[in-house]
């Protein structure tokens, strides 16, 4: 499923009559000319002016996630009868097969998995890592733990991801790794980060906890990098409620990082292993994955792409109609090269200038015509105590202005991500954009 | 299961025996000579060795063993918990870490329990929560899992290696005497197998030192000593709920901790989500508004140790079965330890009075090669053909692993100690039972009969 790229694209394909009428911001002359279907629509007032609700439709599990059935229960049930760890090591190697990449290994979350790759990188302590602050915490806290210290790189504030340009700016002597995030299913510009991180002699990580079967260019996400983590928690787009999974590319990454998570595993490394003699106590902890989660990753895996060919359909079925509205922007890069999944809430973006009305009222207007839609705003990592206290770290790191980050934060609007066919819902939430936006000069 | 065996070879428990039960028979074997017996019906004395090519004693249905000795035994009921989560009917799969939290409180009569991914993330948060200066020492028996071990590595802490009592595999708080230095902070005394170790032994101990009191009861669920539950002993304990523990949700653990301050510093290393959590004005989940650790809402400290809900429905399953679950198991090594440890050369770990012992695992049992008059190994070896589920016991003493003769793993070298006797002697001593986890009289009167049959003619085996 390609994504339909920008606004323009839309405009040359789709028929946008209507979408020209309301984004000329002329309700009255769009009444006049419009079909019968959508006429009412707009002659109707707000709802939050005390007009009638547009979108009727009860939502119900329109968002339901994780999707399991029979064969779910069944492969988890089949743990219970025979207890026993099997089930990580089917699902490490379905889990090879489909990314092809020479080295795998289950754990029990995806924070768990990233903690062996801090460990398998084996830097020096005082070596930094550049990650986005946009982010959830396991991609930067866990490398404290081995005296590994972040750089926060900005994001673009309509990818949601790594900026390279800021990257290049921020770049330290101590500079050693670079890790962008593939925020909510959108693969970052990882062929270009590639060759800067090449260029500069940096290792390339991805965290590729919400991005399971995109690709950039035809190649997965999680495979451009020496490693990738994982993560199979409940809400992810391969939900195994928790457990998580990590992609080496060396040998050396794997077996260090397995052994900072299992003492059992050394003894089936090659003979030569410097790691085998580490068998019985490893170098860490215990991070296995619950082979019940083993058993539902795996047989969630066998249907990842049809699900999110399924969600994808319907996040566009609802985007590509919502993209004439002014001032309306959605999570993307435009690039004809990308093959993004959705995950957790479909982004769009609202700069007030354009669309004539702020944020908080369009997210008011939108609600009170029955639209679920929140303004999104994502803890920044870079904000919080832990990074402004030295004690935690081998040396401070670096607090910087994101105006990028900032601007997400400032601008976006979550959409449910709808996990079923919903067309009705769709129609509806679109006729509820277009009210709004018809009316949109009574919100000012 | 009270026991009085100050020293399980002395004659005590043997006189018990004499008096309670119809020992004709034991009491020929006992006198170590199978001519005595040739003229009454003693079991097995007339019959061959299996091992010698006679028939096996052990004759119970290989069907109905393997049930007897499934672990863990799960049902219908745990797969109806199990489809319940995954149904979608509830809402939040987390909920039910909260439940088990408060019933593992309520269970153990502690007043702050805290939910992990496995044990050995519970060691790694209680370690955390100690917040001792780097190089401290702590001390832990050298006869455990790795994981009481290796996790002090992440916060700069350095392990002393104690010998165990080999007369209980536990914690032998002596050499941990003769260990003491002034770098020691902490003692982690292990509940092995099921055993208590003796805390008021451990605690007199370290008051002595002023030393904090850490317990690893990953194989004590439900085991107590004066009444008091294992794992509430000491300022923290941690349990795993592993599938072949006591207490198994196939992999899962829990910190126990006797101050909030505790709890709260366990917590804020692997759950993000419990530093924003409010807690409840009397209950003792999520971190309280005023906490300092309130401030790491949002980043945690390094780690995500959050138990699997699956794994929570299994465990608050399997723990309204816990009792009755350890009383059958231990009530069948009642009926085989009370005969088998009559036959010479045969004893039992040394339980105390005031103990509740569990078992975990299997049923050790220590073997005397000169009393017996044969080799540990002969003699396991005719009671595998006689039909009996054992083995040879061995398990690993981890002072002797490569990470800790390698300082570059440590805050500085651990001394590690060249032998130690205790843990030799269990491992080239003791054998491993296994533990009947159903009631099956029948073939608790097999195996006592097989290991009598083995006794009888080990001269022949000699
Ligand atoms: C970007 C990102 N990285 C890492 C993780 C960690 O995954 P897990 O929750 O499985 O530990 C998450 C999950 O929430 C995430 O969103
Ligand atoms: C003594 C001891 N401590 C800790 C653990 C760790 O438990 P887990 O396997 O749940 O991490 C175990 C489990 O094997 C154990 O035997």
């Amino acid at each position: 499923m390609r994504q339909s790229d920008s606004r323009r694209n839309f405009l040359k394909t789709a028929g946008a009559t209507a979408a020209g009428l309301y984004a000329a911001g002329a309700g009255a002359k769009a009444t006049a000319q419009n079909t019968k279907a959508s006429a009412p629509v707009i002659k109707e007032s707000l709802a939050i002016n005390g007009g009638p609700k547009t979108v009727t439709v009860p939502f119900g599990d329109a968002a339901q996630w994780p999707l399991y059935g029979p064969e779910e229960e069944k492969a988890v049930l089949e743990v219970v009868r025979r207890p026993g760890y099997d089930p990580n090591f089917r699902l490490e190697r379905d889990w090879q097969e489909y990314y092809k990449v020479p080295y795998v290994r289950a754990y029990c979350n995806g924070t768990g998995a990233l903690n062996t790759m801090f460990f398998a990188l084996n830097l020096p302590p005082g070596s930094e890592i550049m990650v986005p602050s946009y982010t959830f915490f396991a991609t930067i806290v866990p490398m404290r733990l081995f005296g590994l210290v972040p750089v926060f790189v900005d994001i673009n504030p309509r990818t949601l991801c790594f900026d390279l340009e800021d990257a290049k700016r921020r770049l330290t002597k101590n500079t050693k790794a670079i890790m962008p995030v593939h925020w909510i299913g959108l693969p970052a510009d990882i062929d270009q980060i590639a060759d800067w991180a090449e260029e500069k002699g940096l290792i390339l990580l991805e965290d590729a906890c919400h991005v399971h079967g995109a690709r950039l260019k035809g190649k997965l996400m999680g495979t451009w990098g020496e490693m990738a983590a994982f993560s199979f928690q409940a809400t992810k787009p391969l939900p195994a409620i928790e457990g998580g999974m990590a992609n080496y590319k060396q040998r050396e990454h794997f077996e260090r990082g397995s052994t900072f998570g299992h003492y059992d595993l050394p003894v089936k490394f090659p003979a030569d292993s410097k790691y085998r003699k580490y068998y019985g106590c490893g170098l860490g902890t215990k991070l296995r994955m619950h082979p019940m989660a083993a058993a539902l990753a795996r047989v969630q895996l066998s249907g990842l792409d049809k699900r999110n060919e399924m969600i994808t359909k319907q996040i566009r079925g609802l985007n590509d109609r919502l993209a004439h509205l002014p001032g309306l922007y959605e999570q993307g890069n435009g690039r004809t090269d990308v093959d993004r999944i959705y995950y957790a809430w479909n982004m769009l973006f609202i700069d007030p200038k354009e669309a004539g009305m702020s944020r908080e009222k369009c997210v008011e207007a939108l609600r009170a015509e029955g639209v679920n839609a929140t303004a999104h705003s994502y803890t920044l990592q870079h904000k919080l105590a832990l990074y402004r206290e030295p004690e935690w770290w081998h040396h401070p790191p670096v607090i910087p202005e994101l105006p990028g980050s900032d601007k997400a934060n400032a601008t976006g609007i979550s959409l449910p991500c709808f996990s079923k066919e919903v067309p009705e819902l769709i129609d509806q939430y679109v006729k509820a954009f277009e009210k709004v936006w018809a009316h949109r000069d009574q919100l000012v | 299961m009270k026991r009085n065996d100050e020293n399980p070879a002395s004659a005590s428990p043997r006189r018990d025996f004499l008096k309670t039960t119809g020992a004709a028979a034991a009491g020929l074997y006992l006198a170590g000579a199978g001519s005595s017996a040739a003229g009454q019906k003693t079991p097995g004395k007339s019959e061959t060795l299996a091992v010698a090519g006679g028939s096996p004693t052990v004759t119970y249905p290989k069907e109905k063993q393997r049930a007897v000795f499934r672990w863990p035994q799960y049902g219908q009921s745990e797969k109806e918990v199990v489809r319940a989560v995954l149904d979608g009917s509830q809402r939040n799969f987390y909920n039910a870490l909260a439940r088990l939290e408060a019933q593992w409180r309520e269970y153990n009569e502690v007043p702050f329990a805290k939910s992990h991914m496995n044990g050995s993330s519970a060691l790694l948060s209680m370690y955390f929560a100690l917040d001792l200066p780097p190089g401290s020492e702590v001390m832990v028996p050298s006869y455990t899992f790795f994981s009481t071990v290796t996790s002090l590595r992440f916060f700069g802490l350095v392990p002393v290696f104690i010998d165990i009592n080999p007369r209980t595999a536990t914690l032998d708080v002596e050499d941990a005497r003769k260990k003491m230095n002034p770098k020691v902070r902490a003692i982690v005394p292990m509940h092995s197998w099921g055993l208590p170790c003796e805390m008021d032994h451990v605690c007199d101990f370290a008051k002595e030192h002023d030393l904090i009191v850490l317990e690893d009861a990953a194989h004590a669920h439900g085991a107590s000593m004066q009444g008091k539950k294992m794992g509430t002993w000491g300022r923290m304990g941690i349990f795993s709920y592993q599938a072949t523990k006591p207490l198994p949700g196939i992999e899962g653990g829990m910190g126990t901790y006797q101050n909030r301050e505790d709890y709260e510093r366990a917590t804020v290393l692997g759950h993000y989500e419990a530093v924003s959590g409010n807690a409840p004005a009397s209950g003792n989940s999520g971190i309280a508004p005023d906490s300092p650790y309130r401030k790491y809402e949002g980043t945690g400290l390094g780690m995500k140790l959050r138990m699997h809900p699956l794994a929570a429905a299994l465990i608050l399953k399997q723990l309204e079965k816990l009792d009755e679950q350890n009383r059958i198991i231990n009530s069948q090594v009642r009926k085989i330890n009370d005969r088998i440890c009559q036959l010479p050369g045969l004893s039992e770990p040394v339980c105390r009075e005031d103990q509740e012992r569990v078992y975990y695992s299997g049923n050790l049992i220590f073997f005397d090669e000169a009393k017996a008059g044969i080799s540990r190994a002969t003699a396991v070896r005719a009671l595998q053909a006689e039909g009996v589920g054992l083995s040879v016991w061995e398990y690993p003493e981890n002072h002797k692993y490569a990470l800790y003769s390698e300082p570059k793993w440590w805050h500085h070298p651990i001394d590690v100690p060249k032998v130690l006797p205790g843990c030799e002697e269990v491992n080239s001593r003791a054998i491993n039972l296994a533990l009947f986890r159903q009631e099956a009289p029948e073939m608790v009167d097999q195996y006592i009969a097989a290991f009598e049959k083995v006794w009888a003619h080990r001269k022949e085996l000699a």
